[in-house]
């Protein structure tokens, strides 16, 4: 192999291909990023088994070849080169050389014929969807997943893709809430529907991914068992969970005749406020409408902290009131993730399931954006 | 409860109704662990030598303990204390501390709560109970001790005062044998007698920590909170099989028969947990464990047998027989709170321990 590089390609390729580099592996190649020629280009690979990423960049090929570097050491490195416009690799003797300007590097490298293979998209995309919605779709449900030290069933820990009447929708939950985000999607038959489930990290990697580069469209591959979403430069394959995700439709309360509607960054404000004496073990904070004021109390106790309470106007009179808890994390995450000016909370009673939708003047990146939060009892 | 062990003992077999009956170690250095009210007559106590309490009341009748009943019995009791409070501190089997305060918009004044225990207990359970309510732990104590047997007695925060001037010193926390005698060569005899001594002069005696709580008991004084369960920081199920497990069915069954079980001691007991654990002995007795921690706490039967049951999935699999199967739950905290749960309906669990409670533990078990 000998090629030459643009340096901020290099950069790009290797920063890319690191998302999906194994951290610690019982495989020692899974630490690698594999680079291989094709035509006029190079190909970055890595994998962990579980997520695949591959990235093209250009390149001019004066002989063609592959080698595995360890990718730490090619991240660390690329990232601290002299600015100087090319940087050169080329195999020598089982190292890879790499030269930069004043600067020159021999790299030992892992075996080749020890990467595993790599599934890539095969015939055509399901859909496409617009890259920047993928991302805020991403932001707006992964983080409602099960978090990686508290798994229960494998299925929460994962997003769930829904490929529907022409539209795309994220679900996520961890049980006791719930974050759903709808998509619009191209190129999808009307009358076809699919289902993945991904878990949540790999989301929030194929996110970070997305979010490093300029295209609009992202094609979805869906085959075996594997995900592809591609755009521009970039392929990057994920494993499906293979588990039912629970029929989140079902616990959405649409029917809550109770709406409280709020200035979101005022609801936010507050609920950081509120949470620090929010009871400990719970979290929770009580939410009291009253009707008789137009207002929203919010108040917490904490046996060890002391206690508070703060009152919202509400931008509309509620048609009765209420009280009931949440635990104040739990809205905090959606509201902070939301961009409208207001929101509106469905109530029913006090033990069931709320519905926080964005209200008024519904900013672009809150279209289609819903979250169910269930309340905490305190008895 | 009231010689808790010997009424247990006679509610199972009401021909020793009347009878002195003590219950306690039979062998040649065995104690005394309880003697019914009718054995006490004798002089026979707890903690005394078996031998000397056969010479005191030799006709009596005498019993082996059987902890596993008295555990049974003491679940029962415990469920009716829950119903009033999560806050209930057991010291032993059958004693327990209540912190009735902010419970008053559920269950009314805590004198009618108090009063409620008190008739509640004989009659769900056949057994006899002593009830005092105070405004702190120190007086609770002794309350409930002057009730016994079978009373209620209640003393407000102005009475505390009157009721403990006349008492022996030694009623009191941190009063033994040791500090009543030195109290005694003082002259003080009643609480009402440390309660004129001034702080310094109990400071100069027994110095200025021992001085200063002695000043504050003889006022019925204390400011320790009720702490729930203390014992329990976590709470599991076991089961050895005797013939060993092959069958990933049968193995599962047995995940959720016990994690229903944990479940069930969780709610009897007040509590929620955060953290559940399996634990699998394989026919070569090698074990492992494997534990996570849920994103909520709860007592739930079928999230607690679905975290189990998804441990077990992710043990590697092996072709030994399993002989011994746990289920466990750590990370306890009182249940003063329920988080409510999308898919898993609170109600649906309640249900199903209530129906097992009912009609036994074969009445209902998770399936698949």
């Amino acid at each position: 192999m000998e090629i030459e590089v643009l340096r901020e390609d290099l950069v790009f390729g290797t920063r890319v291909a690191g998302h999906a580099v194994a951290g610690k592996s019982a495989m020692p190649i899974l630490s690698g990023i594999l680079l291989r020629t094709q035509d006029n280009g190079l190909e970055l690979c890595a994998t962990d088994l579980e997520r695949a990423i591959r990235c093209r960049i250009p390149a001019q090929v004066r002989s063609a070849g592959s080698a595995v570097l360890h990718g730490q050491v090619l991240g660390q490195l690329v990232a601290r080169l002299p600015s100087e416009e090319r940087v050169s690799l080329s195999s020598v003797d089982g190292k890879v050389r790499l030269s930069c300007g004043p600067s020159v590097f021999e790299l030992l490298t892992l075996p080749v014929d020890e990467f595993p293979e790599i599934p890539g998209p095969e015939g055509e995309p399901i859909c496409t969807v617009n890259r920047e919605a993928l991302i805020q779709a991403i932001q707006q449900t992964a983080f409602a997943a099960v978090k990686a030290t508290e798994t229960t069933r494998l299925a929460l820990t994962g997003v769930n893709l829904v490929f529907k009447e022409g539209s795309l929708k994220l679900a996520a939950t961890n049980g006791y809430r719930l974050a759903v985000r709808q998509i619009p999607v191209e190129g999808l038959p009307e009358a076809a529907t699919y289902n993945a489930l991904i878990d949540a990290q790999i989301m929030q990697d194929l996110m970070r991914v997305l979010s490093g580069i300029g295209e609009e469209a992202v094609r979805v591959h869906l085959a075996e068992g594997q995900a592809h979403f591609s755009s521009g430069p970039v392929v990057f394959s994920s494993r499906l969970i293979q588990e039912e995700f629970p029929d989140f439709e079902r616990v959405i309360p649409r029917d809550n005749d109770l709406g409280l509607f709020l200035p979101r960054e005022e609801f936010l404000a507050t609920l950081r406020r509120l949470e620090i004496t929010a009871a400990e073990e719970s979290g929770a904070v009580t939410l009291r409408a009253d009707p008789a004021t137009d207002t929203l109390e919010i108040s917490s106790v904490s046996r060890e902290k002391g206690m508070g309470s703060e009152r919202i106007r509400l931008t509309k009179p509620p048609s009765r009131g209420i009280e009931v808890a949440f635990k104040a994390e739990y809205l905090i995450d959606a509201l902070r993730r939301m961009k409208s000016d207001q929101v509106v909370l469905w109530l029913s009673a006090p033990d069931r399931a709320g519905l926080l939708e964005p209200a008024g003047d519904i900013a672009p990146e809150d279209q289609g954006f819903l979250y169910v939060c269930m309340p905490v009892r305190l008895l | 409860m009231d010689a808790f062990y010997a009424a247990v003992e006679v509610l199972d077999n009401p021909s020793l109704k009347g009878k002195p009956v003590i219950v306690g170690g039979l062998g040649p250095r065995g104690v005394v662990a309880t003697a019914s009210y009718e054995a006490r007559r004798y002089g026979v106590r707890s903690a005394m030598p078996m031998a000397k309490a056969r010479r005191l009341c030799p006709h009596g009748i005498f019993l082996p303990p059987r902890f596993e009943r008295y555990e049974e019995v003491a679940r029962a009791i415990r469920g009716i204390l829950y119903g009033y409070t999560p806050l209930v501190e057991p010291i032993s089997l059958d004693e327990a501390f209540l912190d009735l305060s902010g419970t008053e918009r559920l269950h009314g004044p805590p004198e009618r709560v108090a009063q409620e225990i008190h008739r509640r207990i004989p009659e769900e359970t056949g057994l006899s109970c002593s009830v005092g309510l105070g405004p702190n732990k120190l007086v609770a104590k002794i309350v409930s001790d002057r009730a016994k047997p079978g009373g209620l007695l209640i003393v407000t925060p102005e009475e505390v005062q009157r009721f403990l001037d006349p008492l022996p010193v030694d009623v009191l926390w941190g009063i033994g044998p040791k500090t009543s005698q030195r109290l005694a060569q003082f002259g003080i005899r009643t609480v009402r007698d440390l309660r004129e001594v001034e702080l310094e002069l109990l400071s100069s005696w027994f110095g200025p920590r021992t001085g200063e709580h002695l000043w504050r008991v003889a006022r019925g004084l204390d400011d320790s909170p009720v702490v729930p369960s203390r014992e329990a920081k976590s709470i599991s199920q076991e089961r050895t099989f005797p013939q060993d497990l092959f069958d990933p069915e049968e193995i599962r069954a047995e995940i959720r028969a016990l994690a229903l079980k944990v479940a069930e001691r969780l709610r009897s007991h007040g509590l929620l947990a955060r953290e559940v654990r399996i634990k699998v002995r394989w026919a070569d007795f090698s074990t492992h464990t494997r534990q996570l921690r849920l994103p909520e706490p709860t007592d739930h039967a079928v999230l607690i047998a679905e975290a189990a049951l998804f441990l077990l999935s992710r043990l590697e699999e092996r072709k030994l027989g399993i002989r011994l199967l746990g289920v466990g739950v750590g990370e306890l905290v009182p249940a003063r709170f329920r988080p409510l749960h999308l898919f898993a309906r609170d109600d649906l669990s309640q249900a199903i321990l209530s129906l097992r409670e009912r009609f036994g533990e074969d009445a209902l078990r998770l399936g698949p």
